[in-house]
Order: structure tokens, then C-alpha cells, then sequence
């Protein structure tokens, strides 16, 4: 495997990736744009510069009026958005694919794309529903939680002691977002199940946190720094004004952006494949762009195998 | 008996049904996530709603014909108050029983032109002592802090006796149904032996005990924090023509009180911090308790704190000895505070005169006591907000900026806040807005990302909203919520002042402004007055616009219709002349050098009269404006030119904040486009997808 095609394999993923979430923006933005607009003066030439006009009064304004509209708007693209999230499973699948078989077409990784669809939709719901559940716990507590300690300590030092509870009780809320990644991965590599697939991420995450965290930390930090990064420059070039290249280079620096968080995403993904061990019994597949899997790891290793319930040979084998 | 294994299709199908509908748990749990709750934030629940009892009348005096340029300068200034009424007090507060029991003497003249059978008495705290008080018998919690009294608070007078009357205790022939109102005893008659005659001055001595409420309204005490405010026996103010103006504390009103002279002697447990209004002329400890002596002059209330937990921060600014108490952990709220009061004290100075006094003390109460914030005493400020609201947020100075306004819009400037809320808190609104504009700029509401949000924009909103329920020049009792009293006594009032600002100068509108609030410092002006000198300063137009919009519930709302361009034809056809029929066809040269008519209609809804600019556009990408004095309902705008009218923009330039509805001001021939917020919506749905989808 020569490093253009791994380059190549990246590229197609990256490109799966962004299309999709760009495609799906315009979705779920478009309608609503379309209903702030109509509560923006027809200004000439350009009215919906108005909503970035300095002190906000017809954001406001816009608000004030087309609030109603707006929401339902906004409800509705919200239930999109579910929809989305679920229909992102498929182009996820198919870039992790497109990651652990670089010269395989694209029509093959569709197809492996959506065998391995149902399980990351499963574990895609269990996984927000987790979290869902142990955020409402998290909120619950810090409702709970907050003023009890006004008569033993300050009022900052007692809102850092919640805060900090509150954020150690996120970490659980990462743990399953990590155990997420890596059940995908394993599900998308070994063509596992989704249970199979999360005891497999669970043991990783347990046996090895550190070699799991560090890998996500960097370009997680990354990412963040990146949107703001972003969020500055778009107020620098202030669309308030008029002239159609101060949108284009907005556009440019925002889809920019997202084209670097995906990167980010895949660099993270990459470990996330070389980190799930095959599965005991499952055979699985070994990605050609990945790192070879640790020594220790590979004895354990039974005779390869196409997956039960993946007749597609193994190209690596 | 095993049961049979499902195909790898049904089991993939399964999977995936169970994926979706645990998507949709997840949203449903999200969705009821707790979240701080109205019951949780203290709202009272729902029953029977007993209407306000309607409000005094107020017998404005009419304004002198001319206030004179004199008093755009602080030379013209009156130096000191007339006193009237001046306190002499003692009290000790009891920090475990949050009582106060106190003696004083009241030195009160009848400024009256007619004599007094009677003197009326406002006992403030009643208003906290049961359940069907005027102030908290609303279930719907209608006052500033929206929730009723969680331990009961009163005050009870033991003797009230007048030394020039024989040193008879008068206070048994009170009526406390001043109002004819059983249940509240906020508003107390006093029958005197004799009547008092215009100018005579009586020496009232007294004796009470006061139990402070849990915080309810800026008054009360809270754990071991003490804001001690509305506590004392307190005079009614009788007005020039001998009518008394008194009234039940009302959850939506505030007070109004004669000037005179405080002096008080504080007795607190030793380890408390004391802040009060005036200066500290004594601070004595006596075994395990601390006596602290205030004095002030040329002021009209009276209030102190006392919490042993307060830091201290102090500096002088412009000879002022300016005092932060705040509690622990509030160190940047306290630099916010005290950088937003040094900005305050300069811009309100040179605007609306130098402020008078030698202190001022400004009291940041702690978060669990936060209603005992955002409330206003002579030389003596509550601000309040959570420990890290100086992060990225203006609310500090904001709130800050709002109460050092009312030092001269209800402390110098002392309306009637009870008959005209509108004079204190809307001219300190726009007194706020302006101050802060000139701190922060077009960000003085909120700022991020290059996007900014001005306190102007959403004090428009509900002052929009609420600009056809009611007339803003009301009695606080009398309006339908405190909800609607913020709407149009605090932001309608701004957003008028700022609209006329706009339209007819900003300057001559502070050079009016200030003239007011110099000509009657240590006075007690209504409506008239400040109108009279918008009037001799700015003229009858701004004054006009003042009136109906602030007496009268005027509205305005411009709105721009019918569009139309064509081109012109050059004269041709055929035409009977003296001379005999003749026929024209259009000259070549007119065909190739095509103009254009154009037209737009603009009305003027609403009975406000207020001039504008109104925008025209042409598709070559030039644009001319024309004025409108808006007298007329409406306004056609005829235009030549060569290249078509393509939109036309009522009031461009944003002047006219009043407006009910900008969406309606501007017209164009095309669908305009929507290319930013698609951009940015597009980019905030592929974030969210990024962190929450797959």
C-alpha cells in the first residue's frame, strides 16, 4: 500500500464526510434562513445584511415579529436533523470503509457502507439515549446541587465546586461518546454487531484508557480551537456590510473550517480503527492504511476469516 | 426449545428500528431535561386576582414659562435642598431576630400654603405583614422581585408624639385604613390636637420596632445579610396646595418624600459591615457591639446594610469618596462596579449636573440575596449579580449605571415615583442607554464574534410590544402588571427620549434633559416640566412628539407601498393645436437616451408626527434621499431619473426607534436573497451535526 493511495483513501473519506454535512446544513438551514428573511426589511441591495447590522435591532426586530415562524421553523428543521443524524450512520460507514479498504471503489464501500448501517444507527440511538439520560441526571444534580454550599463557602468558590461536580460528571458523557467511536469502528472493521461491537470498545476503553484518550484530546482541543478561531475571522470580515465577496470569503473560511474539523474527525477515527482488537471468533479485517496492530494483540488473533455475516472476501488476505 | 436465529436482513432491519426509536428517546429525554422552573424561581400559584385600588390624583403645579440657557451650566444650580423633613434616629438591630427597634425625631414643616389638621404616615413594611397587604395580595407576585414575603415583616409604631402640642402621643388616634383599604396598613392617618399653620415646623418624637422581612422587595435580610430600607415611620409629602400625597406601598410603585436632613445612629453586632447613605461621622465599638453614626443632608430616605461578610473596595473619584461593599469572591464584579460608577459619576455630571454629595456607597448584595439588588437610595446603590457576570457580559455596568442614574432622577430630581414612575425610571433609562452607549459603543447589550447587540434593540422590543396596551405616562398602581410597567415606564420612555434623540438632535435633547435636571434639583417636577423645557429648548415639534407619545399613547409606524417605475415616453401622438392638427413622433434621440419615473407611496400610521428620510434606489446602483416632515398621512415620492426606481427605505438611517414595525418601511421591485444567513445557518447546522451527529 503506497502512501498516495493511503493519502487517496483519506481524501475520499474526508470528502464523503464534508459533502454530506455540508449538503445537510443547507438542509436543515435553508428554510429557516428563507423565514428570518422575510422579517428583515427589503432593504437595497442587500436586506439580510441587516441582520448583522451592528447593535442587532432588526435581529431583534426579526425575533420580535417572525419569533413564531421562526420557531416552527426551527422545530421542524430540528426534526430533520434527527433525520440527518440517523442518515449519517450510511456516509460514516462508508468513509470508515473507504479508511480500512483504500482501493476498493466507491460503489463497494456503499455497499459495505450499508450492511454496516443498522448497527451504527443501534448504536448510534443507544448512545444518545445514554447520554441523553445521564445529561438530564447531570442537570438534575447541579439544580440540585446549586446554593447548597452558600453558607459554608463563598458563592464562586461554590459554583466552581458545582461546576467542577457538573464536569466530572460529564466524563462519563465523553467515556460513551469514546466507546461510541470505537464500537464503529470495530463494527465498520470486523463487521460485528453493535452489542458485540460496544463489549469490544467497553474492554478497549477499560484495558487501555489512557492509549484511547490521547488520541481523542488532541484534535478535540484542536477542533475547538479551530471554530474559534473561525468565529473570529467572520467578525472580522463582517457580512453587515454589502459586497458579495465578503459572503464568498465567509463561506470560504466556514466550509474551510468544516473540511478541517473532518479532517480532525478522521485523524481521531484512524486510531479509533487501529485501536479496536479483532474480535475473538469474528476473523475481522485489518485496515491497509492503519498502523499495524500491536504484536500482543495479533497472537490472540484467530485464523482470518470473512466475518459471519460479511461473505465479502478480504482484499488484505 | 431454542428459538429459531433471525436472518441477518431482519436482524439488520431490527437494529436499525431500534437505533431510530432510541434517537427519538434520546430527544424526548433531552427535551425534559430539568431545568429551573417558574415554582423554582419563586412564582407564586394562580387564584383570585384583586385589581389594584385606584391611585391618588397628583395636582402638577404649572412649569415657569422660561427655565433660561442658565442652567445648561451647574452655576445655576441650587446648592442645598429645602429642608423639610429631617430625621434624628437611633436603632439596634438584632441580628439573630433581624428586628430593629429604634426611637428618632422628626423635625417636619408645613410647606403647604394651607394649614394641617393631619399628618399621614407611611409605614412601609406593613406591606410585608400578611398574605392580603395591597403589595402582596396578587398571587402573580406582580412587584420587581416577582415573589411574596417568605417570613413576614412589619413595623410597629409605640408612640408618636408632637412636642409643640403638649408632647401628646398622637398615635392612638390613628386611622390605619387611610385608604379605606382593611387589610393594609402601608398608609396611616394621624388626627392632630390642632391645625398647623403654612410654615409652622413641629418636633415629632417617636419610638417603633420594625421586623425585617426576608428579602421581598430590596428590603429585609437574608442568612445574616441585612438591606435595611423602607424602615422607618416615615412622613408623607403634602404638596404646595395642601394635598397630602400618600398612597399604599404598592408592589408596582415606589415612593416620594420631601428633602431634609438624616442623621443615625446605628447599633450592630461588632463584627458587622455597615453601609448607609450619607457619611460615617462616628464608628465606635462597645463591647460585642458596634455603633456607627451617618449623616446626610439634602436627601429624602434613609437605608443601611450590615453583613459581616462584606469586602470592601474604596477610591475617590472627582472628590468623591466612592464605597463598594461586596461579597467574597466578587473580586471583577467589584473592578466592573467601580469603573462603571467612575464613568458613571463623570458622564451623568457633565450631563445632567455634578453630582452633590461627598459619598456614595454602592452595595453588591450576595447571589442568594439578589433581590435585595438593582434598587436605588440617596447616595446609596444596590447592584447586584452573580460572581462571574463581568466575563463577557455588560449586565454589571449596566446595573450598575441604571441605579447611579437614579442620583439624579429620584434622588436630586425627586418626583413623585408613585403618580409619574416614568419621570425616574424612564429618564433614567435613557440616562443608562446613553451612558453605556458611550462606554461600549453599539456592544453595550452583548458582543461576540464581530456581532454586537445594543441595550437599545431589546428594550425596542418591548417597548414595541407593549406600545398599544397603555399610555406610559400612568400611576404605577394603575397599570395592568409589572410586566407592563417595565414595557412602558422603564423602555418606552427610553426608546421615545432616543427617537426624538434620533429625529431631532441628540445634543439639544441632553442640553434639554440637563436643563431639567439642574432647574429642579432638590425639586419635585412632573411631566410639564420636563415637556416645558424639551419645549423651550428643542421647540414645539420635539415637544409635541414628547407629549403624545408619552401622555397620550401615541404611536408611529412609517410604511412604504406601491412601487412603481416606467419609462417615459417622449410627447408623441397626435394633437389639435390653434394652427390645425399635427402629428408628433419621438425624436431618435429621446428613444436612446431613455429616462425613467418612479414612484413609492409612504404612509404614516399611528398619531405620532415624527420627520424622516426616505431612501430611493436605482438599478445603476445610484440612490438619492429625500426628507419628510411626516405631518401628512402620506407621502408620494415622485422621481426622475435615468435608471429605473428598483427599492425605496423608509428612515435609513435608523432614527426612529419608535417604529412599530421596520420590516415594513423599505420596498423593492426583486425577492431579495438570503445568502448570509443561509451561509450561517448552513455552517451552524454543520457544527451541530459535527458535535452531535455521527
Amino acid at each position: 500500500m503506497t502512501s498516495r493511495s493511503i493519502a487517496r483513501a483519506r481524501a475520499r473519506a474526508a470528502l464523503v464526510l464534508f459533502f454530506f454535512r455540508a449538503a445537510s446544513g443547507l438542509v436543515l438551514a435553508y428554510p429557516v434562513a428563507r423565514t428570518v428573511g422575510a422579517f428583515l426589511p427589503q432593504a437595497y441591495p442587500v436586506s439580510d445584511a441587516l441582520l448583522f447590522a451592528p447593535g442587532g435591532v432588526y435581529a431583534a426586530e426579526a425575533l420580535r415579529l417572525g419569533g413564531r415562524a421562526i420557531q416552527a421553523s426551527l422545530e421542524g428543521s430540528a426534526l430533520v436533523f434527527v433525520l440527518v443524524a440517523v442518515a449519517a450512520s450510511f456516509p460514516f460507514a462508508i468513509a470508515l470503509s473507504a479508511l480500512v479498504r483504500p482501493d476498493e471503489s466507491l460503489p463497494s464501500l456503499a455497499k459495505r457502507g450499508a450492511r454496516a448501517t443498522p448497527s451504527l444507527v443501534a448504536l448510534g440511538g443507544a448512545v444518545a439515549l445514554g447520554q441523553a439520560i445521564l445529561l438530564a441526571a447531570i442537570a438534575g444534580l447541579v439544580n440540585g446541587l446549586a446554593g447548597s454550599f452558600d453558607s459554608v463557602m463563598d458563592e464562586r468558590r461554590s459554583d466552581l465546586f458545582v461546576g467542577t461536580v457538573a464536569l466530572l460528571g460529564l466524563l462519563p458523557v465523553l467515556g460513551l461518546g469514546l466507546v461510541h467511536d470505537l464500537a464503529r469502528a470495530a463494527v465498520v472493521r470486523h463487521g460485528v454487531r453493535s452489542v458485540r461491537a460496544t463489549r469490544l470498545a467497553f474492554a478497549k476503553l477499560m484495558s487501555a484508557p489512557s492509549a484511547v484518550v490521547a488520541p481523542w484530546l488532541l484534535p478535540a482541543f484542536a477542533s475547538v480551537v479551530l471554530v474559534l478561531v473561525a468565529g473570529w475571522l467572520a467578525g472580522v470580515l463582517d457580512v453587515a456590510r454589502p459586497g458579495a465577496a465578503r459572503v464568498l470569503a465567509v463561506l470560504a473560511l466556514h466550509q474551510g473550517t468544516v473540511v478541517g474539523l473532518v479532517l480532525l474527525r478522521l485523524f481521531w477515527l484512524e486510531r479509533a480503527l487501529s485501536l479496536v482488537d479483532p474480535p475473538e471468533g469474528s476473523g475481522g479485517e485489518r485496515s491497509t492504511t492503519l498502523s499495524e496492530p500491536p504484536r500482543a494483540l495479533l497472537a490472540d488473533r484467530p485464523a482470518r476469516s470473512a466475518a459471519p455475516d460479511d461473505p465479502t472476501p478480504d482484499p488484505a488476505s | 426449545m431454542s428459538r429459531p436465529s433471525p436472518s441477518p436482513r431482519t436482524a439488520a432491519i431490527a437494529e436499525a428500528l431500534a437505533g431510530f426509536m432510541l434517537f427519538a428517546l434520546a430527544a424526548l429525554v433531552v427535551a425534559r431535561a430539568p431545568v429551573a422552573t417558574n415554582a423554582a424561581l419563586g412564582a407564586q400559584p394562580g387564584g383570585e386576582h384583586h385589581a389594584a385600588p385606584p391611585s391618588q390624583s397628583f395636582r402638577d403645579s404649572e412649569p415657569p414659562a422660561v427655565v433660561g440657557a442658565a442652567f445648561d451650566a451647574d452655576a445655576a444650580m441650587t446648592e442645598h435642598a429645602k429642608k423639610i423633613a429631617s430625621y434624628v434616629l437611633e436603632a439596634r438591630l438584632d441580628g439573630a431576630l433581624h428586628t430593629v427597634d429604634g426611637h428618632g425625631t422628626l423635625t417636619w414643616e408645613n410647606a403647604s400654603s394651607r394649614p394641617a389638621s393631619e399628618l399621614y404616615f407611611h409605614l412601609y413594611l406593613n406591606a410585608f405583614k400578611n398574605n392580603r397587604t395591597v403589595f402582596l395580595r396578587s398571587p402573580f407576585g406582580t412587584g420587581r422581585s416577582g415573589h411574596g414575603a417568605r417570613k413576614w415583616g412589619y413595623i410597629d409604631v409605640k408612640r408618636l408624639a408632637v412636642r409643640e402640642m403638649g408632647n401628646t402621643d398622637v398615635w392612638p388616634k390613628r386611622v390605619v385604613d387611610a385608604t379605606e383599604d382593611p387589610d393594609d396598613e402601608t398608609d396611616v392617618r394621624v388626627s392632630l390636637p390642632r391645625d398647623v399653620a403654612p410654615g409652622e415646623t413641629l418636633t415629632i418624637d417617636f419610638e417603633w420596632k420594625s421586623q425585617l422581612p426576608e428579602i421581598v422587595e430590596r428590603t429585609g435580610y437574608k442568612r445574616d445579610f441585612h438591606m435595611v430600607g423602607q424602615w422607618f415611620p416615615k412622613i408623607a409629602r403634602r404638596e404646595q396646595d395642601g394635598a397630602w400625597v400618600h398612597f399604599p406601598f404598592n408592589a408596582q410603585s415606589e415612593f416620594y418624600a420631601d428633602f431634609g436632613s438624616y442623621d443615625v445612629t446605628l447599633d450592630v453586632p461588632k463584627a458587622m459591615v455597615v453601609g448607609a447613605t450619607g457619611e460615617r461621622v462616628g464608628d465606635e465599638v462597645r463591647g460585642d457591639r458596634r455603633v456607627v453614626r451617618y449623616h446626610a443632608d439634602d436627601v429624602h430616605d434613609f437605608a443601611w446594610t450590615a453583613w459581616e461578610k462584606f469586602r470592601e473596595a474604596s477610591r475617590t473619584v472627582g472628590g468623591v469618596l466612592l464605597r463598594l461593599l461586596y461579597p467574597p469572591g466578587n473580586d471583577g464584579n467589584a473592578d466592573a462596579t467601580l469603573a462603571a460608577v467612575e464613568h458613571g459619576l463623570r458622564y451623568y455630571g457633565e450631563h445632567f449636573g455634578k453630582y452633590p454629595y461627598r459619598v456614595l456607597t454602592v452595595v453588591h448584595p450576595p447571589a442568594w440575596a439578589l433581590s435585595a439588588g438593582g434598587m436605588e437610595y440617596p447616595t446609596l446603590i444596590t447592584t447586584g449579580a452573580p460572581w462571574y457576570t463581568y466575563l463577557g457580559s455588560t449586565l454589571v455596568e449596566r446595573v450598575t449605571l441604571h441605579e447611579l442614574g437614579h442620583q439624579w432622577f429620584y434622588g436630586l430630581v425627586a418626583t413623585d415615583e408613585h403618580s409619574w414612575p416614568f419621570l425616574d425610571e424612564g429618564l433614567t433609562t435613557y440616562a443608562e442607554s446613553s451612558s453605556m452607549t458611550a462606554l461600549f459603543g453599539d456592544g453595550d447589550g452583548a458582543r461576540i464574534f464581530g456581532l454586537t447587540l445594543s441595550g437599545n434593540s431589546y428594550l425596542r422590543t418591548s417597548a414595541i410590544d407593549a406600545g398599544h396596551d397603555d399610555i406610559v405616562a400612568l400611576p404605577a398602581a394603575d397599570f395592568a402588571s409589572f410586566r407592563e410597567v417595565g414595557a412602558l415606564v422603564y423602555a418606552r420612555t427610553g426608546i421615545v427620549l432616543e427617537t426624538l434623540g434620533r429625529s431631532y438632535g441628540k445634543s439639544a435633547l441632553d442640553r434639554a434633559i440637563g436643563r431639567y435636571a439642574r432647574r429642579y434639583r432638590f425639586d419635585h417636577p412632573g411631566p410639564k416640566h420636563l415637556i416645558a423645557v424639551v419645549r423651550e429648548v428643542m421647540g414645539d415639534e420635539p415637544a409635541d412628539f414628547l407629549r403624545a407619545a408619552l401622555l397620550e399613547g401615541g404611536t408611529v409606524d412609517f410604511v412604504a407601498k406601491d412601487l412603481r417605475t416606467l419609462p417615459l415616453t417622449p410627447k408623441a401622438g397626435v394633437f389639435d393645436r390653434p394652427t390645425g392638427r399635427i402629428e408628433e413622433d419621438a425624436p431618435e434621440s429621446a428613444k436612446n437616451d431613455e429616462r425613467w419615473a418612479g414612484r413609492v407611496l409612504v404612509f404614516r400610521h399611528g398619531a405620532l408626527r415624527v420627520p424622516v428620510d426616505v431612501a430611493l434606489s436605482f438599478a445603476d446602483g445610484s440612490r438619492t434621499v429625500r426628507h419628510w416632515d411626516g405631518r401628512g398621512r402620506r407621502q408620494s415620492f415622485d422621481v426622475e431619473s435615468a435608471s429605473p426606481l428598483v427599492a425605496a427605505e423608509v428612515d435609513p438611517e435608523l432614527r426612529v426607534l419608535l417604529d412599530d414595525d421596520l420590516t415594513n418601511g423599505a420596498v423593492r421591485r426583486d425577492r431579495p436573497g438570503v445568502a448570509r444567513i443561509a451561509e450561517r445557518g448552513t455552517y451552524l447546522g454543520e457544527l451541530l451535526l459535527g458535535a452531535l451527529g455521527p
